[in-house]
């Protein structure tokens, strides 16, 4: 669509998709943690859920269960005492503690490689495939469905467990599936959103929306709405400004704080503020494109490509190959290469497609690319490494490209 | 006692606890607790911080198991509860409005998807009526002053018309116009509708003057009686360990207590 071009959504779709989609369900869950005052127990899911990711890597059993289980042990036993009340910050921070070292160091015993615990630890977004974002989807779409349709009960028991114990609600029972529905929305998204984002969604957006003083209903919708504001802020500054896109997001996210308090003093002091703070963005960017006829400085490259490679099993001797195209043009008076062409070997056997047909319609100093694609893995294959080419490589005067540095990755 | 005063001993009790023990982990609070809950008129729970007032609470609640002796029915079912609880509501964060907490005491009213009837929020209306605050209906409860918040708590209670309305610390917090209107309310709905009122309290003055019924607790005991025979002189001296005078000034009852003995 042509009203989508350069924007992330024409550049990162799914990426986009997994953020917004995350910006606005995750703080409709974190309201109510941030209302009891529970917000501990959101970061120690986080790291329980990342800890069962990390533990599913290690074992190369399904992640999403193992996950599931850790969380259900962990809010079976940080919610045992009392009637429904919660055992306490320092519970839940000995339980911070212990999943955040698990997670270390199942990670560092894992045949998977670095690439992974920074996937779990920080997120993983730019690779976020169609399956996560639909998978993410489906459980924030539970979560917040569970919550709508047990709305009153959920917040008797949150907002006052001792009456609505003596009034006969099963106060336990009721938090249990509040932070059931949490720690399945955490464990789905883990991969994807990390523990990090995860964490700053849940927290950031509901605190902001609780400064406009609104009802229940109007918070969390504020909260929801906030989210989303956040996410898209942060992908549009990372992608303008060459950032880590999940740090771009809470960064974004902890924003909304003094612009929901400047809002209470003065909406447009408030507007102007976030504008500012819109204008600012190029200024992030890493490198700027040197004046025309001015040369290039010392060590600069007119232009450079990072290339991401991951894997996932696409049944029996076939994965999906997602890649991420990273492009730096420094220096606009030096033409691009016509196309960029991608040679993944594994195992000595290749594959080669394009990933950028014509790079004429690339724009601006960064950007960035994502696509797909299905290949054949022999049995026993470790790993898959790659190189990026001017075109095929049958193709006469094709070459292997300068200045680009392709990341392999673990065999599936 | 006031010629207006229910009297406890005209009818069974609602509650009778026999030699009960109760405690937390493994400390234990009460032992050995003999109290009835009288069929209506106000029970007052008396005694210093950590005597076991809430404790006792919780176990009539149905919060907190007896370790040893019996709680009986003597109606056979128990009764539709009531509860007002002790708070810190300088603390609360939730953004929900008076009515919203109010239709909280309807708990067991709600369809599958949690809505109410019509005749229910019907009667939480009237239960704010009932405090005088139906113009505070749609006000955030955390802005309310603590005497609001107070009143918009009982409207809770009493919105399921309870048989048997407890209050923990009813008045704690609260100035003094506040705390004798609130008062007011709860003696008047004790005697109006016939229910059982057991309210938790520091305040002698408040159970001199309106509690039909009075259970002391001491060092892990409770002794109970009519609030005429415990609220005495003599009685009042031997359980605080100091002179103790029960003055009559305008009608209400003082209670002033002396230099240590």
């Amino acid at each position: 669509m042509s009203w989508l071009a350069g924007t992330p959504f024409a550049v990162i779709p799914w990426a986009c998709g997994a953020a917004l989609l995350a910006g606005a369900g995750l703080p409709l869950l974190g309201t109510w943690i941030v209302l009891q005052r529970v917000v501990f127990m959101g970061v120690t899911l986080a790291q329980v859920a990342a800890a069962g990711v990390a533990l599913g890597l290690l074992l190369h059993l399904p992640v999403l269960p193992l996950g599931l289980l850790l969380c259900a042990l962990a809010i079976g036993l940080l919610t045992r005492r009392g009637s429904g009340s919660l055992s306490g910050d320092a519970a839940l921070g000995a339980g911070f503690c212990l999943a955040s070292a698990l997670a270390l160091l199942f990670i560092s015993r894992s045949p998977a490689d670095l690439d992974q615990v920074d996937h779990v630890l920080h997120g993983n977004l730019i690779y976020a495939t169609p399956l996560e974002v639909l998978l993410l989807g489906g459980a924030l779409l539970l979560a917040v469905a569970a919550t709508l349709v047990c709305y009153r009960p959920i917040l008797f028991c949150a907002f006052d467990p001792e009456t609505a114990a003596a009034l006969g609600l099963r106060v336990r029972g009721w938090l249990l599936l509040l932070f059931g529905v949490l720690a399945v929305v955490m464990t789905t998204g883990m991969r994807t959103t990390g523990s990090l984002l995860t964490f700053a969604l849940l927290v950031l957006p509901p605190m902001a929306a609780l400064q406009f003083r609104r009802g229940m209903g109007g918070t969390l919708a504020l909260a929801s709405l906030l989210g989303l504001l956040a996410s898209a802020a942060g992908l549009l500054t990372a992608v303008r400004a060459d950032l880590h896109v999940e740090s771009s997001i809470v960064v974004a996210s902890f924003l909304l704080l003094p612009l929901a308090r400047a809002w209470r003093v003065s909406p447009l002091l408030s507007l102007a503020l976030a504008a500012a703070l819109g204008t600012a963005v190029p200024l992030l960017a890493p490198e700027r494109a040197p004046p025309p006829g001015a040369g290039h400085a010392h060590g600069t490259e007119p232009y450079s490509f990072d290339v991401h490679l991951s894997a996932q099993p696409a049944g029996a001797g076939r994965a999906t190959l997602a890649w991420v195209l990273d492009v730096h043009h420094q220096d606009p008076s030096v033409p691009l290469p016509r196309a960029l062409w991608l040679m993944v070997s594994v195992d000595g056997r290749t594959e080669e497609f394009d990933l950028v047909e014509d790079t004429s319609e690339l724009a601006g100093t960064s950007s960035l690319r994502q696509g797909e694609r299905t290949i054949a893995v022999p049995e026993g294959a470790s790993s898959i490494s790659g190189l990026l080419w001017t075109g095929p490589s049958d193709a006469p005067e094709s070459m292997p490209v300068e200045h680009a540095t392709v990341v392999g990755c673990r065999a599936p | 006692m006031s010629p207006e005063r229910a009297d406890p001993r005209d009818a069974p009790p609602r509650l009778r606890l026999r030699g009960v023990g109760c405690g937390y982990d493994r400390r234990s609070v009460l032992r050995g607790v003999d109290l009835d809950v009288p069929q209506k008129g106000v029970l007052a729970l008396v005694g210093p911080n950590g005597s076991g007032k809430t404790t006792l609470l919780r176990v009539l609640l149905g919060l907190l198991p007896p370790r040893e002796g019996r709680l009986e029915l003597p109606g056979g079912a128990p009764p539709r509860l009531g509860y007002v609880p002790q708070t810190d509501v300088s603390e609360v964060l939730f953004p929900v409005s008076a009515f919203e907490v109010v239709q909280m005491g309807l708990a067991h009213a709600r369809t599958p998807l949690g809505r109410l009837s019509e005749a229910d929020l019907a009667a939480a209306r009237r239960s704010l009526a009932l405090m005088g605050i139906e113009h505070l209906a749609d006000r955030a409860f955390r802005d309310l002053s603590g005497g609001q918040r107070q009143r918009v708590l009982l409207a809770r209670g009493l919105v399921s018309e309870p048989e048997m309305l407890v209050l923990d610390e009813p008045v704690r917090g609260l100035d003094l116009a506040s705390s004798a209107a609130l008062v007011d309310i709860i003696v008047r709905l004790a005697r109006d509708r016939s229910m059982s009122v057991v309210v938790a309290t520091h305040s002698l003055d408040l159970v001199a003057n309106h509690a039909d019924h009075v259970a002391l607790f001491k060092d892990g005991s409770v002794r109970s009686g009519p609030a005429d025979v415990i609220m005495s002189d003599a009685s009042l001296t031997e359980f605080l360990g100091r002179p103790v005078r029960v003055h009559e000034v305008d009608g209400q009852r003082v209670v002033v207590a002396g230099a240590v003995l």
